[in-house]
């Protein structure tokens, strides 16, 4: 190729640089749009699956009605097939921060889920994530990623949720939470109840803002937050995540996953029986002594609450007495004060003469003892004489004892010595008689020589003979002077003898006399003790009598001045006696509420101890799979939609897209027929002169869908992903790259532009060279069809027959034109009718003469029947509660023989079904003709009739969990939006099912108390909080609620429906733009003329408008049924949740898509009628082009 | 006082690098009722005084008075319905509208016009009254210049400016064109000026307007003009 050639392309472009630029757009737009909702899906799940391995998604979770064991926890592990498993504690609670209650949208308390969490595993995995340090953990499932703070390290620390949606916004890093059970209670499972917000998380169990149920407050779980698993109490984990192993090869949302889990889920319901029955045993055990100590407790805190009501019933009696006669309360109190004080000084007095009496009796003793003292002492000296006379005596008796004592001794002696003497003298005696041999003799002589030596050595030299008389002789004297001294020594003895018996009468006397004396004296002691004990006590009393007197005399003062400081304040307390009793009030009520609460808290735990107890025999495991995680499903229904809206919107936009380009390079192409010519004459080949244009087409198509495609890739599933963050919590968007679409995208804009450049080139090149040579002679003025039909085109004004021939003249742009604005009208109307439609179903269903009627569900814990149900009678009276109907549902699989569809829908029988047309509208919905539920079949749903492909007559099926299947009648077919149901009548049901429903569920609507309340959401709200207070009730739903979430789902299908919106809005406005310009360019020379003729440029600029203005008008009307086909599509291919669409477009929607084209056409004309205005004549006129 | 008046009118255009001087102090006047000829080489800025004259250009500096209004100094709206009122146009290409048939590109004209003639008998004086159903496609060259002048005509103007009306035209038709515009401009009284680069036709106009180089060469007063059949060229 030439250079010349080359420059020449360039200098094309930026000569013609608008429709270069136009032409870029548009490819843009329509490859981009295309490729980037296609890339949408692959973008959508791969970003789920990622984020579900990365963060360790559990597979099967399970949960029992007693919590779980360690040994169960090992007895699933050992299930096949179970790679991980991971016990988990959990506990609800309504939440605080930093004091003060949470409060939801719809008024109630906010509860929230607390996990529990090691702290080592989150530690692990934070290092994990951050550091390349740590270890891949299996164990450790539904990982919280961390997007703000830190993990906590610390038992009072807690990581909170990142929704937006659920997340309270108070709910920031250092913010302090605590938590409640219901009615003030402490949470029972955990030792800590007070955290500190320190790192903000998302979890891959919580997808969407879903939260799911509680069993506390609202009975909705309002948000979730993870705290250190150390701050649990309970022995026991509430439920277990498994991990299957290879798992992760599968697709999350492939049908494959799901029949990989089943087994396993199956194994382990297998082995959860004889668990249960271990567990139950343990706690059979353990019960009821826990209750009994409950009790104990909860009548303390009974007494307590007692007590403190009475003291502050005390109180606001006092200050309301005050608000009522503050007169009379400060004259009591004046009085109150004066008789205290008179009683004060009374007291004194009274004081002060006890104390001068006790004074004067006090001395009166003192002189009493004095006296007695003294006759002590004159006693004592009297003693004393006694006693000495006493001893005087006592030392006579002693002598004359000692006298007496001598005589009789000196007789005793005496008569000894007479005795020996005497037996000695016998002995001697008888040695005269009679010969005494020697031995004898000298035994004589001893005794004699030891009695007597003088008279032994007297004889000792005798003869025995001689010894004998001698002996005898100097004995007998001997013997007579002992006689002698004998009858002295008795003499004397006598005579002491007398002394002494003198003496002991004396000593007697004496004795006598002293003992009298001591005897007064001991009289006078005691008396002197009592006196002086008496003297005591009253020297006490004197003292206590003294303190008491000052006592009283410091009181009397102190009452004085107290009493009118005391007044005074009373006076200022009367005056503000209405601030003080609302105080107290305030502080009555709030000590009642909470005591109350507390109270009630604790009969709460008596009675959920007990109920555990009575549902040991109830007890299971239930097995959940994430389809059961809150979000999930609606995340694949979320995936699904894009889904469907790719296949629709941006086909269309393509297909406009290129139409647009083929118009615009067909203008290019015969504007310069000439040059082509001209190139041709000096001999250029024909290929030479085709490759400027498909070099053109080339650049234009690549940049564009180049922009596009980028742009496409990256914007467009960003945009829609943004949209869906309202709902889902997830990380970012993974941009995946489509590469067959991408291919596709930049292959059909190559394709269709080159291609329509070449399909140009080739019929025009193909003319004579001296033909090309010359200008294309403008087209003929031909007649059209319209005049033919003379009565018309005569009342046609003159510039209407100009416009329709000249919309006649051209019918390549005129068809352009009017399939670009019919394709963008299309887009418009049916992306603003699926929204009306999606929002019709709510007021379909929910609203004024909808198929729903009432108010709210309850879910019993378990079945009541309308006889004996203490609830329903306690409902009863209550006037928030209209009326109220029992109902049985069931969650079942249903289909019939003559579908493959397999549907989730609800088995439904009313307690009575003659009553039911009050809660639910049974009806046709084409007739509106209303239906009877009755005891010869079911009434299903439309859209389940119609995914089952049944009709009336036909029959249905239903399995439960079990797999049981049973055939139902259709007896009718009703109109229904949300949810599918069977209708059974509970007759029918028993002769299907072979046994009565039994009614776990109602439905009720509200008494005229909360419907006619000025504030209803609070009124539900407090209803909503009383209801959660039956013990037999587990939650609530209001149907207001459940409009809320369906809202929440439409409104981010609003946003999608946005961005088509408004992405079909710009190509129109881009397609009129090309067109018109490419109108104005061929026609230049013809506006010129006219500028000339002296037209003003706003009839200029009518004179092409009038055309645009019918072609637009032709563009909506086939637009409109574009639209309504396009809608039709979209119903049918879109699904949200479990809504049934219903084709419906209203009047409005037709004007504000009729609106937004018309507001494109008009802004494209008011562009243009400024270029308009910028024809040179001059220039125009100058020649032929 | 002249019925046109142009006082040293200036009139300059660049395009990029090229500048030219289209106008260098243009002064002339023209009678009311006068047939007037402006003629010169190509590039004498006849059609820029002719523009100028007609409002669809303006000038840079000058005064042009037309019927006694200073144009020049006319805005947008002003000059447009000067256009619209006061002047008739025929081009030398046409510019007919060619998806109009000849009493249809008439009507445009008299359409927006208060003192508008009948387009049919507009049409008949120009010798046109059996050719009114015709697209200007089926029409011949000379016919379709009466279009144009018939479509000039209709609007009923003072001024009748025609930039070289027998240019693209063969000798014959060319003479019925110039003949036409005379009866016209005798019979009506109304002031035409036409652009010629050919001299030979001058003979036949009142005033005879010579340029070169954007200047007014020379003005000449033809006190007794020849008739259309007596000239040659």
């Amino acid at each position: 190729m030439s250079r010349a050639l080359l420059r020449e392309i360039v200098r094309t472009i930026f000569r013609t640089k608008s429709r270069f630029l136009s032409l870029i757009i548009i490819i843009a737009l329509g490859a981009g749009i295309f490729v980037g909702a296609k890339a949408a899906v692959p973008d959508m799940k791969e970003t789920a699956k990622t984020y579900f391995s990365e963060n360790n998604l559990m597979d099967l979770r399970v949960r029992s009605t007693l919590g779980l064991t360690d040994d169960d926890i090992s007895a699933i592990s050992d299930v096949e097939n179970v790679s991980y498993v991971m016990p988990s504690k959990f506990t609800d609670a309504l939440v605080f921060v930093n004091g003060s209650p949470e409060i939801d949208i719809d008024g109630s308390q906010i509860s929230t889920r607390a996990y529990g969490m090691s702290m080592s595993q989150l530690e692990n995995y934070f290092n994990y994530v951050y550091k390349s340090a740590g270890t891949d953990d299996g164990s450790f499932m539904n990982r919280p990623q961390l997007i703000e703070g830190s993990y906590p390290t610390s038992d009072n620390e807690c990581l909170v949720d990142a929704s937006t949606l659920s997340t309270p916004d108070s709910f920031k890093i250092g913010a302090k939470i605590s938590l409640e059970g219901d009615s003030g209670a402490s949470v029972s499972d955990l030792n800590v109840t007070e955290f500190t917000v320190v790192g903000i998380i998302r979890s891959p169990y919580y997808l969407s803002y879903e939260r799911g149920n509680s069993l506390v407050g609202s009975g909705k779980i309002g948000t979730f937050i993870i705290i250190p698993d150390t701050a649990f109490s309970t022995d026991y984990y509430t439920e277990a995540y498994i991990k299957v192993a290879s798992s992760e090869n599968y697709d999350p949302f492939s049908q494959e996953y799901t029949d990989m889990l089943k087994p396993v889920a199956d194994k382990i319901s297998e082995i959860s029986a004889g668990r249960i029955n271990v567990r139950v045993a343990d706690l059979a055990a353990s019960l009821p002594g826990k209750i009994t100590a409950a009790t104990a407790e909860y009548k303390t805190a009974k007494d307590n609450f007692d007590k403190k009501i009475r003291e502050a019933k005390e109180q606001i009696a006092k200050y309301q007495h005050y608000v009522d006669d503050p007169d009379g309360a400060y004259k009591e109190a004046v009085e109150e004060f004066a008789g205290k004080y008179g009683l004060a000084a009374d007291e004194y007095s009274g004081n002060e003469s006890n104390y001068y009496s006790s004074v004067e009796q006090y001395s009166r003793l003192l002189a009493e003892y004095n006296t007695k003292n003294n006759e002590l002492e004159e006693k004592r000296t009297e003693l004393n004489k006694a006693k000495t006379a006493l001893d005087t005596a006592d030392r006579a008796i002693s002598t004359s004892q000692s006298t007496v004592d001598n005589a009789t001794t000196t007789v005793t002696t005496m008569k000894q010595l007479i005795a020996s003497t005497e037996t000695v003298l016998k002995q001697l005696k008888d040695y005269q008689n009679s010969s005494m041999d020697s031995d004898q003799v000298n035994s004589i002589l001893a005794v004699i020589k030891n009695a007597y030596p003088e008279i032994y050595n007297a004889i000792k030299s005798q003869s025995a003979q001689g010894i004998a008389s001698e002996a005898n002789t100097l004995l007998q004297t001997q013997l007579t002077e002992y006689k002698v001294q004998l009858a002295v020594a008795e003499e004397a003895l006598t005579t002491a003898n007398k002394e002494l018996t003198d003496a002991q009468a004396k000593v007697d006397l004496a004795q006598v006399a002293y003992d009298e004396k001591e005897e007064l004296w001991n009289t006078k002691k005691a008396e002197l003790k009592s006196a002086a004990d008496a003297l005591q006590s009253y020297y006490d009393q004197l003292q206590i009598g003294k303190s008491n007197l000052t006592l009283a005399q410091v009181e009397l003062m102190i009452s004085e001045n107290s009493g009118e400081n005391s007044l005074d304040s009373l006076k200022m307390v009367i005056a503000n006696a209405q601030t003080y009793l609302d105080k107290a009030t305030t502080e009555y009520v709030n000590q009642s509420t909470q005591g109350e609460k507390q109270l009630l808290a604790a009969e709460n735990s008596i009675k959920s101890a007990q109920k555990l107890l009575d549902n040991l025999p109830s007890a299971s495991w239930t097995v959940f799979d994430r389809y059961d995680t809150p979000g999930y499903s609606s995340y694949i229904d979320a995936v699904n939609t894009v889904s469907v809206l790719s296949n629709v919107f941006p086909v269309f936009f393509f297909i406009v897209a290129t139409l647009v380009c083929l118009v615009t390079m067909t203008r290019m192409v015969e504007e310069e027929r000439t040059q082509m010519g001209t190139l041709k004459a000096i001999g250029y080949s024909s290929s030479a002169i085709i490759s400027k244009y498909m070099l053109y087409a080339f650049f234009s198509s690549f940049i564009g869908s180049a922009i596009g495609v980028t742009a496409g890739i990256y914007g467009m599933p960003i945009a829609i992903f943004k949209a869906y963050s309202v709902m889902f919590s997830m990380p970012e968007l993974i941009i995946t790259f489509p590469v067959v679409y991408i291919i596709l995208g930049m292959g059909i804009s190559l394709l269709v532009t080159m291609g329509s450049a070449w399909v140009c080139c080739m019929r025009e090149i193909s003319s004579r060279t001296a033909l090309l040579m010359r200008p294309k002679p403008p087209k003929a003025g031909r007649r059209v069809l319209l005049e033919k039909i003379g009565f018309i085109w005569k009342h046609l004004n003159f510039t209407s027959k100009v416009t329709a021939r000249n919309l006649a003249r051209n019918k390549t742009r005129f068809f352009m034109t009017v399939v670009g604005i019919a394709g963008c009208m299309s887009l418009i109307l049916g992306s603003i009718g699926f929204f009306t439609s999606l929002k019709s179903v709510m007021s379909r269903q929910y609203g004024e003469n909808g198929v729903d009627n009432y108010d709210y569900q309850l879910v019993f814990d378990s079945p009541q029947t309308r006889s004996n149900s203490e609830l329903l009678n306690a409902l009863a009276s209550d006037d928030r509660v209209g009326s109220l109907m029992l109902t049985s549902v069931q969650s079942v699989s249903g289909s019939s023989d003559e579908s493959d569809k397999i549907m989730d829908v609800y088995l439904f029988v009313p307690e009575d079904s003659n009553y039911l047309d009050g809660y639910k509208n049974l009806r046709n919905r084409k007739t509106g003709e209303s239906l009877k539920l009755d005891d010869s079949g079911a009434i299903v749903t439309e859209a389940f009739a119609k995914d089952a492909n049944v009709s009336v007559g036909d029959s249905v099926w239903v399995e439960n969990d079990s797999g049981e299947r049973k055939y139902i009648t259709v007896a009718g077919i009703t109109e229904n939006y949300t949810f599918q149901y069977i209708y059974m009548s509970p007759n029918y049901y028993k002769s299907v099912f072979s046994s009565a429903p039994s009614f776990s569920y109602a439905i009720g609507s509200f008494g005229d108390s909360v419907r006619n309340s000025a504030d209803i959401a609070t009124a539900k709200a407090q209803f909503n909080s009383d209801l959660m207070k039956y013990d037999s009730i587990n939650a609530v739903a209001f149907q207001s609620d459940t409009i809320n979430s369906f809202e929440k789902v439409i409104n981010i299908v609003g946003i999608i429906i946005m961005i088509f919106i408004v992405a079909a809005g710009v190509l129109a406005f881009v397609v009129l733009y090309n067109l018109t310009n490419i109108n104005i360019a061929e026609r230049h020379r013809e506006l010129a003329t006219i500028k000339v003729l002296g037209f003003t440029d706003m009839e200029v600029s009518n004179y092409i408008y009038r055309e645009n203005v019918i072609l637009t008008i032709l563009g909506i009307v086939i637009g409109i049924f574009g639209g309504i086909g396009l809608h039709k599509i979209m119903i049918e291919y879109v699904k949200v949740d479990a809504i049934m669409f219903v084709q419906n477009i209203i009047w409005y929607d037709y004007l504000i898509a009729v609106g937004i084209t018309v507001l494109f056409a008009v802004l494209v004309n008011f562009i243009m009628h400024g270029k308009m205005k910028k024809i040179s004549m001059v220039e125009s006129l100058k020649s032929v082009e | 006082m002249a019925f046109i008046e142009m006082r040293s009118v200036y009139k300059h255009y660049s395009t990029g690098d090229v500048s030219v001087n289209a106008a260098d102090g243009v002064s002339f006047d023209i009678e009311q009722g006068e047939f007037c000829m402006i003629v010169g080489a190509s590039g004498a800025g006849k059609t820029t005084v002719l523009n100028i004259l007609g409002g669809i250009d303006e000038c840079d500096d000058g005064k042009v008075r037309v019927g006694g209004e200073l144009i020049n100094t006319f805005n947008e709206k002003k000059l447009t319905a000067y256009r619209r009122y006061d002047v008739g146009f025929v081009f030398q290409f046409y510019n007919l509208v060619p998806n109009l048939t000849a009493l249809e590109n008439v009507e445009l004209a008299s359409q927006i016009s208060t003192k508008s003639l009948d387009p049919v008998r507009v049409l008949e004086r120009v010798g046109l009254g059996d050719r009114m159903d015709n697209f200007p496609s089926q029409l011949s060259g000379g016919e379709q210049q009466r279009v144009a002048i018939a479509r000039a005509l209709a609007k009923n103007p003072k001024l009748l400016l025609c930039d070289e009306p027998t240019g693209a035209l063969d000798y014959n038709t060319g003479r019925e064109i110039i003949k036409l515009l005379l009866k016209t401009c005798r019979e009506t009284g109304m002031t035409v000026v036409i652009i010629t680069h050919n001299q030979a036709m001058t003979p036949v106009a009142d005033r005879v307007i010579t340029m070169k180089n954007g200047r007014v060469n020379r003005i000449e007063i033809n006190e007794t003009p020849l008739s259309v059949d007596e000239i040659e060229w």
